[in-house]
C-alpha cells in the first residue's frame, strides 16, 4: 500500500498556504501593472483544500485541476519558479509557455480551462491504475459551477460501476464566476454522488488542520478500498473570478474573510513564527520571480514540432492492400482488433454494447469479449466518458480503442477530442502521447435517417493534434501479426508511472515484466467502421 | 481579399497601407453568413481580380478559405489564390508564441507583398 506522508504540523500547513497566497496576490498585482498578459484565476481563500489534500497524496497518484489551478499545482510539489515562468510565457515554464495559467501539464498533474473536462480523463487514469493492480488515486478538482456539466455525471456513473479510486473534490465557494449557487445549482450536492452509490460527505475549508486530518482519513480509506469518493468542501473565493471582475459588495467579502483559512490558522500560531514564515515566503517568491524572469523567451517555431507525435514506419508504408479474398471492411476491422489484442497486451477496448454475442452495433468487436474478457470494457451511453476515460487510460501508458456506435454520436465527444485528447502531446512538450483510436462508423445508405447517417468527419478536419483516417474496401486494415515495427519507449502522462499491463489482477511485479513488449499499434488499426467511414485519432 | 470576423478588422490596415504605399488596390469582402456560404455577391469582384486571398483565424485545413477556393475553381477563376490562416497548432498562451500561430496585421501585409512580388506587381524590397 502506498505510504501516506506524515501529517504537516500547523506551522508547515500555514507556510504552504501562505506561499500560494503571496504568489497569487503577486499575480494579480503583476496583471494590474500590465507585466503579465493573458488570464489568471486565483484561489485566495481556498488554499486549505489544496494543501490539505495534496500533502496526503504521493507519486503513485495523479492530480487533475481546473482553471483555478495555481494552488493545486504548488501544493502538489510543483516548482514555483517554473510556474511563474509559465505565466510569463518563458521557455523555462511548466509547459514552455504553451499552456499559461489554466493549462499546466506536468509530471502527474494536468489542469484544463474547461469545466468538468478532466473528470472522465481522471476516471480513465484511475481505471488504468486499478487494472495495473496499484492503489494510486486519481484526484480531480471541480467547483460548484462544474455541477452544470454532464461530463461529471457520466464519470460518476462509470467510476461507481468500475469501482475505481477516483476522488472528486468539489471546492464549493458558492459562486461560479458571477453566478451564485442559488441560481446555478438545484437540489442537493451530495445527493448527486450518492445517487451513483458514491461515498459523499461535506468538509469545512475554513479549518486547515482539521481538513488535513479529514483528507488523511479519506486517503487511507481509499487505499484500502477500490471505490470512488466525493467530497464537497465549503470554502470562500476572496478574490475576483479572474482579474478585476468581482461585483460582490465589500460587506460580502468582509463576511467571507471571517472564513479565511490562512488568517484563522495564523491566529493560533506563535506570532514570532508567523512573522518568520511570512518573511521566508516573501524571500522564496522573490527568488522564484527572479529565476522566472531570467528564463528566456521560448523558440518561436520549435513548439510546432510537438503538435503530432511521429508515426512509426509502418503507418506510412501500409500494409494497405486490397486482399484477394476481399473480405467485407467490417470483417477486416474485426480481424484487426482481435489481432491487436492478441499481439499487444496494452490494448484495451471501450464502448457500448461490445460484448458477445452482440459484439458491437456493427460487430467489429465480435469475439473480443470471449477471447479477451479482461480487456474489453462495456460502457453506458456516455460518449464523453468513453473518449475521456480512453484518454486517461492512454496517458497512463495504455492503448485504447474507443468505439462510438454511430458517427453522428461523435459530436457528443467533441470536447474530449478537440479540446483535451488532441492537446496533451503539445502541452506536455511532446512527453505525453494519447494513444487512442476513436473508431467511428460514418455515413448513410441504410435508411437510418438524420441522426444515424451523417458524415461528420469534417467537424474534426484541421483540429491540430487530431488525425482523421478513413478506410475503404481498397484500404482495409489487414491483419496485424508481425507488422509492428520496432518497439518504442512508452510516453506516459507521468514518468513515475509503471508501464501498463493487461491483467486486471497483475501485481506491481508483473507490470514491469511486460515492458519490452510495448509498441505502437500498427497502421492497420488506425481505421474504422463501415464501408464509408472515418476515425479520429488524437495525438 | 475575402475574410470574416476579427480578421476583417486585422486585414483592413494592411490593405489600406498597400494601396497608399504601393498603389495596389484590393476589394475587402467581409462575409457574415459563413455556412451555407453564398458567394454570389463576391464572385464578380473575385473573378475580376488577378489574385484572391482569404484570411481566417482558424487553421487553414478544410476551412473557410478552402471552401472559397473550391467555389472559385467551380466558377472558373483562373487567377492566383492564397490562404492566410493560423498555423496547424493549438493556440499557445505565451504572447510570443501566439503571435506566430495566429494571423497578424504584419503577417497579412507580408503575405500580400509576397504575392504582389510573385505576380510582378511589385519588386522585392530588401
Amino acid at each position: 500500500m502506498s505510504e501516506q506522508p506524515p501529517l504537516l504540523d500547523d506551522l508547515e500547513l500555514y507556510r504552504r498556504m501562505l506561499v500560494i497566497r503571496r504568489t497569487e496576490e503577486k499575480l494579480l498585482q503583476l496583471h494590474s501593472q500590465g507585466v503579465l498578459s493573458g488570464t489568471t484565476h486565483t484561489s485566495i481563500g481556498q488554499e486549505s483544500i489544496a494543501v490539505g489534500l495534496l500533502g496526503r497524496l504521493g507519486r503513485s497518484d495523479a492530480i487533475f485541476s481546473t482553471h483555478r489551478c495555481h494552488g493545486h499545482f504548488l501544493a502538489s510539489g510543483g516548482d514555483l519558479a517554473a510556474f511563474l515562468a509559465e505565466l510569463m510565457g518563458r521557455s523555462g515554464g511548466v509547459c514552455g509557455g504553451r499552456g499559461g495559467s489554466q493549462h499546466l501539464h506536468a509530471d502527474g498533474f494536468i489542469s484544463s480551462g474547461i469545466q468538468g473536462q478532466l473528470v472522465p480523463v481522471a476516471l480513465g487514469v484511475a481505471f488504468a491504475k486499478k487494472l495495473r493492480g496499484e492503489d494510486g488515486i486519481a484526484a480531480v478538482f471541480v467547483g460548484d459551477g462544474t455541477l452544470g456539466q454532464g461530463a461529471l455525471y457520466e464519470s460518476m456513473n462509470l467510476a461507481s460501476l468500475w469501482g475505481v479510486r477516483l476522488l472528486i473534490v468539489l471546492e464549493d465557494n458558492a459562486i461560479a464566476q458571477t453566478t451564485p449557487s442559488s441560481v446555478g445549482v438545484a437540489g442537493d450536492m451530495l445527493a448527486r454522488a450518492e445517487a451513483f452509490g458514491i461515498d459523499a460527505a461535506r468538509l469545512d475549508g475554513a479549518d486547515a488542520p482539521a481538513l488535513q486530518r479529514e483528507f488523511a482519513t479519506l486517503v487511507e480509506a481509499m487505499r484500502a478500498r477500490e471505490a470512488p469518493a466525493f467530497r464537497v468542501v465549503r470554502t470562500v473565493r476572496l478574490g475576483p473570478h479572474s482579474k478585476r471582475d468581482d461585483d460582490r459588495s465589500s460587506d460580502e467579502i468582509a463576511e467571507l474573510r471571517t472564513r479565511d483559512p490562512v488568517t484563522r490558522l495564523a491566529a493560533t500560531l506563535d506570532p514570532t513564527a508567523v512573522e518568520r514564515v511570512g518573511n521566508d515566503a516573501t524571500g522564496q517568491l522573490e527568488a522564484a520571480l527572479a529565476a522566472a524572469e531570467a528564463s528566456p523567451e521560448p523558440d518561436q517555431l520549435s513548439h510546432l514540432g510537438d503538435v503530432y507525435p511521429p508515426l512509426d514506419d509502418g503507418a506510412a508504408a501500409g500494409p494497405w492492400a486490397r486482399p484477394a479474398d476481399e473480405p467485407r471492411v467490417v470483417e477486416s476491422l474485426n480481424a484487426a482488433v482481435l489481432d491487436l489484442l492478441e499481439h499487444d497486451p496494452d490494448v484495451h477496448v471501450f464502448g457500448q454494447d461490445l460484448l458477445d454475442p452482440y459484439g458491437g452495433a456493427f460487430a467489429v468487436t465480435k469475439g473480443v469479449s470471449t477471447r479477451f474478457p479482461d480487456r474489453i470494457h462495456p460502457t453506458p451511453i456516455s460518449e464523453t466518458a468513453i473518449v475521456g476515460s480512453a484518454t486517461g487510460f492512454a496517458l497512463e501508458g495504455g492503448k485504447a480503442i474507443a468505439e462510438i456506435m454511430f458517427g453522428d454520436f461523435v459530436a457528443l465527444a467533441a470536447d474530449q477530442l478537440a479540446n483535451s485528447a488532441a492537446k496533451h502531446h503539445y502541452l506536455s512538450q511532446g512527453k505525453a502521447t494519447v494513444n487512442v483510436v476513436v473508431r467511428v462508423p460514418m455515413g448513410g445508405g441504410r435508411g437510418y435517417g438524420p441522426t444515424h447517417s451523417q458524415s461528420l468527419e469534417k467537424m474534426f478536419f484541421g483540429i491540430p493534434g487530431l488525425r482523421v483516417v478513413a478506410v475503404s474496401s481498397f484500404t482495409v486494415p489487414t491483419r496485424c501479426s508481425g507488422t509492428r515495427s520496432r518497439p518504442i519507449p512508452a510516453r506516459c502522462c507521468s514518468s513515475r508511472t509503471r508501464r501498463f499491463t493487461r491483467s486486471a489482477h497483475a501485481g506491481p511485479g508483473t507490470a514491469s515484466s511486460t515492458t519490452s513488449r510495448r509498441g505502437r499499434p500498427p497502421a492497420s488499426i488506425r481505421t474504422s467502421g463501415s464501408a464509408r467511414s472515418a476515425s479520429t485519432i488524437p495525438s | 481579399m475575402i475574410t470574416y470576423g476579427r480578421c476583417a478588422t486585422l486585414a483592413w490596415e494592411p490593405v489600406r497601407q498597400l494601396f497608399l504605399e504601393r498603389e495596389l488596390a484590393a476589394d475587402l469582402c467581409v462575409v457574415s453568413q459563413l455556412s451555407p456560404l453564398d458567394l454570389d455577391g463576391i464572385l464578380p469582384s473575385a473573378l475580376a481580380s488577378e489574385c484572391v486571398v482569404t484570411v481566417e483565424e482558424a487553421p487553414g485545413e478544410a476551412g473557410f478559405g478552402a471552401e472559397v477556393a473550391a467555389r472559385l475553381a467551380e466558377a472558373g477563376f483562373r487567377g492566383r489564390f492564397a490562404r492566410i490562416a493560423a498555423a496547424a497548432s493549438p493556440i499557445p498562451a505565451a504572447k510570443s508564441l501566439e503571435d506566430v500561430v495566429l494571423p497578424t496585421a504584419e503577417s497579412i501585409k507580408r503575405e500580400l507583398e509576397r504575392l504582389a512580388v510573385e505576380k510582378g506587381a511589385l519588386t522585392a524590397r530588401g
